[in-house]
């Protein structure tokens, strides 16, 4: 088993995804704004920084797989977010990752994967997440583009659509709003499941898509939802 | 030791698929019309069985029960495939096509569910990329994959969140399907070559490759996938 590399390892999802993948016998390599204690090898760096992030894409490699994960959330809407913020989410959520693909590309071996944070916001819409909802379309394009481009190297890219998973990200954003503990009952009834994903339950699906065994998987957003867009 | 049972068990998907349940650590139950073979090594029950008799299948079911005490995963593989255009099609064939590929997975959801009592039981129905795209004089297969992901979409509502239910969508596999359109085909070398063709991958899946999903989804693993239709198609879905 070789190298992957996570970006947003210090997160919930992206430390579970360490978890998960080094238990598949596979060496992690973190990055993220902040150190990533679930990872073998760890930078703190930001994605925007293309020169830090290829210095430590070289460090890495060669690499097996990659995912990223890291992303970030502002809320607001159409006719009220300041548009810094509206732009801060977009370059994490789909910049972050372009460039994470395009730095660790020449690592990668042929015949790797490359899994992409999706998420069901890319299908369905809440109010006052215009940012988030706008990213998380740009992330599903951006995967089906790829899949593409990195076909002719047997590099399979693919994507993991989670609905509410239950993380400090989440528990960030419920916090902001007045009524957070009555949406949070509401989340957890809108799966069929009835509950939110724990972390490690998304990371299973990314170690699956990174795995041999998803050897004839490219191109696909595979959402880890509990029925989550089957609920209506 | 958990239980799976693999409907289609004598084709090439569904015997590689008892296979992989079988490297899984997984008790088999072999469903067929006709005669399949357990892996090496691997424990279980063979059953012949015409999946599109409720008879038949009802007393396959009492069988499996008074031998094991639960089933833990359900694979719904078995199907066939009928070429005709719609003007042409004989209702018979069309019938058929509905009994065989939609009516035997609802009889054995039907039969499996009430012994589906363990700890995350899972069923994962046989559907393909033809329930999404064109495919000229294949009308009757088209609407019956279409069929099993409408089931697999509604049946996780039903019998979530206690079990999930989801389904895989393969392009080309080569495979018995594969065979015979070759067969019949005018010009069998061009009909490959576009097939491989189709896909970003450049080539058809292995069984073994349409296995591993289908195995990864039944798994505690797939924990909280349900309502799902995970394609195993190569990239064939995102060429246009």
């Amino acid at each position: 088993m070789g190298t992957c590399v996570v970006t947003g390892s210090a997160g919930d999802i992206g430390g579970a995804t360490c978890r998960a993948l080094r238990a598949a016998g596979h060496r992690t390599v973190g990055i993220d704004l902040a150190p990533s204690p679930e990872a073998d090898l760890s930078f703190t760096l930001d994605l925007m920084d293309e020169d830090a992030l290829a210095q430590a894409m070289a460090q890495a490699g060669p690499l097996d797989g990659l995912a990223c994960i890291a992303g970030t959330h502002a809320m607001g809407r159409v006719t009220d977010q300041p548009w810094e913020d509206f732009r801060r989410v977009l370059r994490v959520n789909s910049g972050g990752t372009m460039l994470a693909m395009k730095h660790a590309a020449p690592h990668l071996r042929n015949g790797g994967a490359i899994v992409l944070m999706g998420s069901v916001s890319a299908h369905i819409a809440t109010d006052g997440s215009v940012a988030y909802h706008t990213s998380k379309g740009a992330v599903i394009g951006l995967m089906r583009a790829a899949s593409g481009e990195f076909a002719p190297r047997g590099i399979r890219v693919n994507a993991v659509s989670p609905g509410w998973v239950d993380t400090g990200f989440t528990n960030r954003a419920l916090a902001l709003l007045p009524d957070g503990e009555a949406i949070r009952e509401r989340a957890k009834a809108a799966h069929i499941l009835n509950r939110m994903a724990r972390p490690g339950e998304v990371a299973e699906a990314i170690a699956f898509l990174l795995s041999d065994a998803a050897s004839f998987i490219t191109g696909e957003e595979l959402f880890v939802d509990g029925g989550f867009m089957r609920r209506k | 030791m958990r239980v799976a049972v693999v409907t289609g068990a004598a084709g090439d998907i569904g015997a590689a698929t008892a296979r992989a349940f079988a490297d899984a650590g997984h008790a088999l139950v072999l469903l067929d019309r006709h005669a399949a073979v357990l892996p090496q090594g691997a424990g279980g029950l063979a059953l012949s069985c015409d999946l599109s008799d409720p008879g038949a299948v009802a007393a396959t079911f009492a069988a499996i029960a008074a031998r094991f005490p639960r089933i833990d995963a359900l694979a719904n593989i078995a199907g066939i495939n009928h070429r005709a255009p719609v003007c042409e099609m004989r209702i018979e064939d069309w019938d058929r096509m509905m009994d065989v590929n939609v009516g035997a997975m609802f009889l054995t959801c039907k039969h499996a569910i009430p012994l589906m009592t363990g700890k995350d039981p899972a069923i994962v129905n046989m559907a393909s990329i033809s329930g999404h795209v064109a495919s000229p004089d294949y009308p009757a297969y088209v609407a019956t994959k279409a069929a099993v992901e409408s089931f697999t979409w509604a049946l996780s509502g039903e019998v979530g969140p206690e079990i999930r239910v989801n389904a895989v969508a393969p392009g080309w596999v080569a495979a018995g399907f594969t065979r015979a359109a070759l067969k019949t085909a005018a010009d069998p070398a061009a009909l490959q070559a576009r097939a491989k063709a189709a896909h970003l991958l450049g080539r058809m899946a292995e069984p073994s490759e349409v296995a591993a999903a289908i195995v990864w989804l039944a798994s505690p693993k797939a924990s909280f996938v349900t309502g799902e239709t995970l394609f195993v198609d190569g990239g064939l879905m995102r060429v246009h």
